[in-house]
């Protein structure tokens, strides 16, 4: 009783609860301390990247802003991203839709196709985007950036809206109508509701991970089309200024909100539920 | 006049027939239960009445006017759904005023009913709850106060009593019933549980396989089944199959292998008026408290070994293993109290006996 087993129980209840303490802190360290370090060189006096900076300033935000081809960048990128989520919650709703409301043979072996492809190493769906896109003569551009983003967060839109379908009960419909609601009202004020937080918050997870898409948009870019994380890698292969640290900056932002705003709408949708 | 009219109503999925042509009708401000085991087709009834299911034939009438392919949301019923169906993103009073609005009821009318519904149910003041805050016992209670405060023709239920424990489902039985009788709305309530069924309502309508066996007062299903399938449904039976060996003008004997039992013809309850004629093959049924057990094994009658005892506080049953079967035995008195491998005999009286001829004699 008092042997290793023993003096490791009664070390792991004298000591346990803070050794978890000090490993979260580890683990919230490395996560966000890179990130911090980021955020404030963007502030770095100097004009080459050297740490610690001699000196803050402001002026590296005031580049970004004059810096026409870094806006072109970001305004791209949102553009890619705006026509790319909606098509993505569409899809999503739909394949949805049908598992979560129909039985039919293959029902679970579909579930699994949709989120497999998460799996899959970005590069060799990259090289045969470009196979594909090549072999119908499209080039490069717009609309193949688009597709490929699609094809990108369709699996995580899904994961996020499927369970709320899979979770909805149909006699909350039935219910509607057996108070005296057709069945457009219905939708709106029983369906939409119940269903309307999930497909928010598989939106926003689908607009940030676009709007961070790297690997397949540099295979299927083409050259007339830059966006961020594109620029971003530009900027860092030749010439490492402190605006590449603003640039970050900005696309941490964007990406922060968008996660947090996911968050809490799950959160209202998960109260809803219980 | 009756408030609902069931004809010949017939629904087939596929080459499933779930209920077979059923008929039955329903006063204004009774109390009615679909009774039936599961799978005999009483939940699909009740969705026809609602309209979710359409009927393969016959006809749904409601206050005179044909509703049997009107849409649900035009019908002038609503329905206690057995999971409850809350609408998880609106608060309790939201829920229940759902049907007013849709009616376009004014919000100070409104907000007036839901507040009368609220006392009615005993939840006053719960009005801004979130649905999710609630016992089992109270979202019964919302569900309840949603369905009547449209004041529709009938209310249907489909078993919503089911998920609560004993005590409590108790408990809603009564209050059921005291809002049935304070807001005179008619009530049809669907279900499995005899016992339920038994104690809340005034007429029963008992379903096997998709037929209707029997409709009738609690007292009638209970004393006079006119089938086996009722009388075991409604509390147990104890069954042997025998034949009619001989025949007098005030007496009958049924033989059963070799013993033979002989009841004064007045005296045995003969369902539907059947006429016994002589080599008729029957089931003689009688109820486990009808049934009484003795120590020692009696010549001419039915012997076998006590396999088991359940003491259940003011009755004691007994399960007894006989060559015919198992029979079970409650004995209310408590007089004897007799151990497990016993061996005992049973008797009953002719006035116990039911006689229902075996299909197909």
């Amino acid at each position: 009783m008092t042997g290793i087993g023993g003096r490791l129980e009664r070390f792991a209840h004298e000591y346990g609860v803070r050794i978890g303490q000090i490993t979260t802190v580890i683990v919230i360290l490395a996560l966000w301390l890179p990130i911090l370090i980021v955020a404030f060189m963007s502030f770095a006096a100097d004009g080459v990247l050297s740490f610690p900076p001699s000196g803050l300033t402001l002026d590296w935000y005031f580049v970004f802003l004059n810096n026409d081809s870094a806006i072109d960048s970001i305004l791209t990128t949102l553009q890619i991203s705006i026509v790319a989520t909606p098509i993505t919650v569409a899809l999503a709703t739909m394949l949805s839709y049908g598992i979560g409301r129909y039985d039919f043979r293959g029902k679970d072996t579909l579930q699994i196709l949709v989120s497999l492809p998460l799996i899959v190493p970005l590069l060799v769906v990259g090289i045969s985007l470009t196979l594909f896109f090549g072999s119908l003569q499209l080039g490069g551009g717009f609309g193949p950036i688009v597709v490929s983003h699609v094809i990108r967060t369709l699996p995580f839109a899904a994961l996020i809206i499927l369970p709320t379908f899979l979770s909805f009960d149909q006699s909350l419909e039935e219910a509607s109508k057996d108070l005296g609601a057709n069945e457009i009202q219905t939708f709106f004020q029983v369906t939409l509701p119940n269903i309307l937080p999930g497909m928010i918050a598989g939106g926003l997870l689908a607009f940030t991970i676009s709007f961070n898409e790297f690997v397949y948009t540099y295979f299927v870019r083409g050259t007339g089309v830059e966006t961020m994380p594109i620029y971003l890698w530009n900027q860092i292969q030749y010439t490492a200024t402190p605006e590449v640290n603003v640039l970050s900056v900005v696309f941490l932002l964007v990406a922060v909100m968008m996660v947090l705003t996911a968050v809490f709408v799950t959160n209202v949708e998960r109260i809803a539920q219980t | 006049m009756s408030i609902l009219t069931i004809d010949d109503l017939r629904k087939e999925f596929g080459s499933l027939v779930a209920v077979d042509g059923a008929n039955f009708e329903i006063e204004e401000g009774e109390f009615v239960s679909i009774l039936g085991p599961s799978g005999s087709g009483k939940s699909t009834i009740l969705r026809m009445i609602a309209g979710f299911e359409n009927p393969s034939a016959g006809t749904i009438t409601l206050s005179g006017e044909d509703i049997t392919d009107q849409p649900p949301f035009e019908r002038d019923t609503n329905m206690v759904f057995q999971h409850l169906a809350l609408f998880p993103h609106l608060t309790v009073g939201e829920n229940i005023e759902y049907g007013l609005k849709q009616r376009d009821v004014d919000k100070a009318e409104r907000k007036e009913s839901v507040e009368e519904m609220l006392e009615m149910v005993q939840l006053g003041g719960y009005a801004d709850r979130d649905i999710s805050e609630l016992s089992g016992g109270e979202q019964q209670r919302v569900a309840l106060a949603r369905a009547i405060v449209n004041e529709p023709e009938v209310v249907l239920f489909d078993e919503p009593l089911a998920s609560l424990d004993r005590k409590l489902r108790q408990h809603m039985q009564f209050e059921l019933q005291r809002i049935q009788e304070e807001t005179g709305i008619t009530f049809l309530y669907v279900t499995h549980d005899q016992e339920i069924a038994l104690s809340i309502s005034d007429r029963m309508v008992i379903l096997n396989d998709g037929v209707i066996e029997q409709i009738g007062s609690v007292e009638e299903l209970y004393d006079s089944p006119t089938s086996e399938f009722v009388a075991d449904f409604l509390g147990d039976l104890n069954s042997i199959s025998a034949r009619v060996s001989a025949l007098t003008e005030d007496q009958v004997t049924f033989t059963a292998r070799d013993l033979d039992f002989t009841y004064s013809r007045s005296e045995l309850q003969i369902p539907g008026g059947i006429s016994l004629q002589k080599d008729d093959q029957v089931d003689l049924c009688v109820r486990p408290y009808d049934t009484r057990v003795q120590r020692e094994a009696v010549d001419g009658s039915i012997t076998g070994t006590i396999q088991n005892r359940m003491y259940r506080g003011n009755e004691t049953a007994y399960v007894v293993d006989t060559s015919w079967g198992e029979f079970l035995v409650i004995d209310e008195e408590q007089t004897t109290d007799i151990d497990i491998d016993t061996t005992v005999s049973m008797d009953w009286d002719g006035s116990n006996t039911f006689v229902y001829a075996v299909e197909g004699s």
